[in-house]
């Protein structure tokens, strides 16, 4: 029964470490008004660029309780560079487009044990803390919707008692 | 309090908590149930698929070569299921999620998308080469297969074709994420994907590689295709402006250094509004339409770091650092001195000689970077290009 459980501790383990290098989290920002805003993340299976060649003038850390993951840099895109060809001629057009606000996304590497996504502005002052540290699913949810539950009846219950008391 | 008023307050205390109980493991109850009736339809899926595959292989009593197609029933929340032939070479780009569940699980022949549910191994399975792992949607719970007699095997394919699930496809090179610059073509405005598969292949084998020093490096770069058009949320408005979010989300089924949307169009839409293709960040989108160069125009913006070689308005609306951009320099042009090359630009010849603003000046007369029509980068972008690929290591 020993060597079972220890089969399936280290199954169970296997999966835990493997996950790491097959998740991304994918994060979304805004940019408004010179602020940077956190709007959404998800974790799915995936690949995230190398970022060899990644520049940028925002720092983000990936961190667990007592290090740091990894390390990225980013811009905010704002400027979009648009091109527009003459059909006969081949002669370009365009320029670039410069944008005040933008919303975009970055593909990061998942950790199992990382606990926050942290971003840093240009001047190195640390502008989030992403929250992604994996919460632990159960019947949590349903115990606490009991304890509630459990707690208005009780409340009402001793007020219905008061009230018989009073009379 | 009198006595009876405290004894009636635990006796409604022990009743809640009775309730409370009652509801807890009613509930684990009913989930218990449900549970058990998905295993019910898996082991009823298991056992006729087996003998589907058992019956259909080719024996004495039955030719080799004969099809039959049949119909499986799969628990709803199964959306999608894996076939493995161990016996045949492996995508592992298929898809990651199966990649992992087959190095938790070995050796099994049929894996679904949910975790929870343990694979399974039948006997006398194939797969035809190049198809190992399919993948399949489930759609209302229901799979239909075509079960081809083989020698000793059945072979298994989707009668539906559409209902094929690949995450991503690979066109050119090979997969080493950490060595090459992986760019994914994606697609908007596509229905059909054998279209799709041809127009990226036409950008990269009669334009991509047609261009240096792309094409001295082409073990540096593998590319990818996804050709599950998921809505990206494009519109067409001057330009092509898409959703970052959906656009990063689907591109990450493929290493996904940089990425190029092709936005389909049709002529005369874009005869009466033409749309500009973009870069931005580390996406490129092109509207189909365009001169076929562009894709390299814009490789050249979010790889290369270079700027426009033409002469445009827009450069003036804003902060443009010529010292951020390899191409264009300032006058003597001290950034190409080195490769002994003339100064073009500085408004020499008109407003229109220039380097992004018409102060400005470039290494060549002209260049992709300037006019779709030309076929080279020139030597001062080449080099800028060639530093930026010695970060990868390449090989086959």
């Amino acid at each position: 029964m020993r060597k079972v459980i220890l089969l399936l501790m280290m199954v169970l383990l296997a999966i835990g470490v493997y996950a790491e290098s097959s998740k991304v989290y994918i994060v979304a920002f805004s940019y408004e008004n010179g602020e940077l805003t956190f709007d959404d993340k998800i974790v799915k299976y995936g690949y995230s660029p190398d970022r060899k060649l990644t520049e940028g003038d925002y720092r983000g850390e990936i961190v667990s309780d007592d290090s740091v993951l990894y390390n990225f840099d980013f811009n905010v895109p704002l400027t979009e560079f648009v091109d527009i060809s003459d059909v006969e001629t081949g002669e370009l057009s365009g320029g670039i487009v410069k944008v005040d606000s933008t919303r975009f996304a970055l593909v990061l590497p998942y950790y199992g044990e990382a606990k926050s996504i942290e971003i840093y502005d240009p001047s190195e002052v640390k502008v989030m803390g992403i929250d992604v540290e994996e919460k632990k699913e159960s019947n949590l949810l349903l115990m606490v919707g009991i304890g509630i539950v459990l707690l208005i009846v009780l409340v009402l219950l001793k007020k219905k008692t008061q009230r018989k008391l009073y009379k | 309090m009198k006595r009876g008023q405290i004894g009636n307050v635990f006796l409604n205390i022990i009743v809640i908590i009775l309730v409370g109980i009652i509801l807890f493991f009613g509930y684990t109850q009913i989930s218990k149930f449900v549970s058990s009736a998905k295993e019910v339809e898996l082991v009823n899926f298991n056992k006729k698929f087996s003998e589907s595959l058992e019956r259909n292989r080719a024996s004495i009593n039955h030719r080799a070569g004969s099809v039959d197609e049949e119909v499986f029933y799969l628990p709803d929340d199964v959306k999608s299921l894996c076939f493995v032939d161990e016996t045949k070479g492996f995508d592992r780009l298929v898809s990651p999620e199966l990649n992992e569940l087959m190095d938790v699980y070995e050796g099994y022949t049929v894996y679904f998308d949910n975790p929870d549910i343990v694979p399974i191994k039948v006997d006398y399975l194939e797969l035809s080469e190049g198809n190992n792992p399919l993948c399949a949607k489930v759609t209302n719970g229901q799979l239909k297969l075509k079960m081809t007699s083989r020698r000793g095997k059945t072979e298994v394919e989707l009668a539906e074709l559409g209902k094929k699930k690949v995450d991503c496809n690979i066109i050119e090179g090979t997969t080493d994420p950490d060595n090459k610059v992986d760019v994914v073509f994606l697609g908007y405005g596509y229905d059909d994907k054998e279209v799709f598969n041809l127009k990226v292949r036409e950008y990269i084998d009669d334009v991509f590689f047609n261009f240096e020093p792309f094409n001295s490096n082409r073990d540096k770069f593998t590319f990818y295709f996804i050709d599950d058009f998921e809505d990206l949320d494009c519109s067409f408005n001057n330009w092509i402006v898409c959703d970052d979010f959906k656009i990063k989300k689907l591109a990450s089924n493929c290493p996904n250094d940089y990425t190029i949307v092709l936005a389909a169009r049709s002529w005369i839409a874009d005869l009466f509004d033409p749309v500009r293709s973009s870069a931005i960040g580390n996406v490129e989108k092109v509207n189909t339409m365009d001169n076929p160069n562009v894709v390299v125009h814009e490789f050249g913006h979010i790889f290369g770091g270079l700027a426009d070689e033409y002469v445009d308005d827009y450069y003036s609306q804003v902060d443009f650092r010529v010292g951020n951009y390899p191409n264009c320099d300032v006058a003597r042009c001290e950034k190409w001195n080195d490769l002994s090359l003339e100064c073009y630009g500085g408004g020499q010849r008109g407003s229109e000689d220039g380097c992004s603003l018409t102060e400005y000046y470039r290494s060549t007369e002209t260049s992709i970077m300037r006019e779709l029509d030309q076929h080279s980068f020139g030597p001062v972008s080449e080099r800028a290009i060639i530093e930026k690929l010695n970060a990868y290591g390449g090989g086959r």
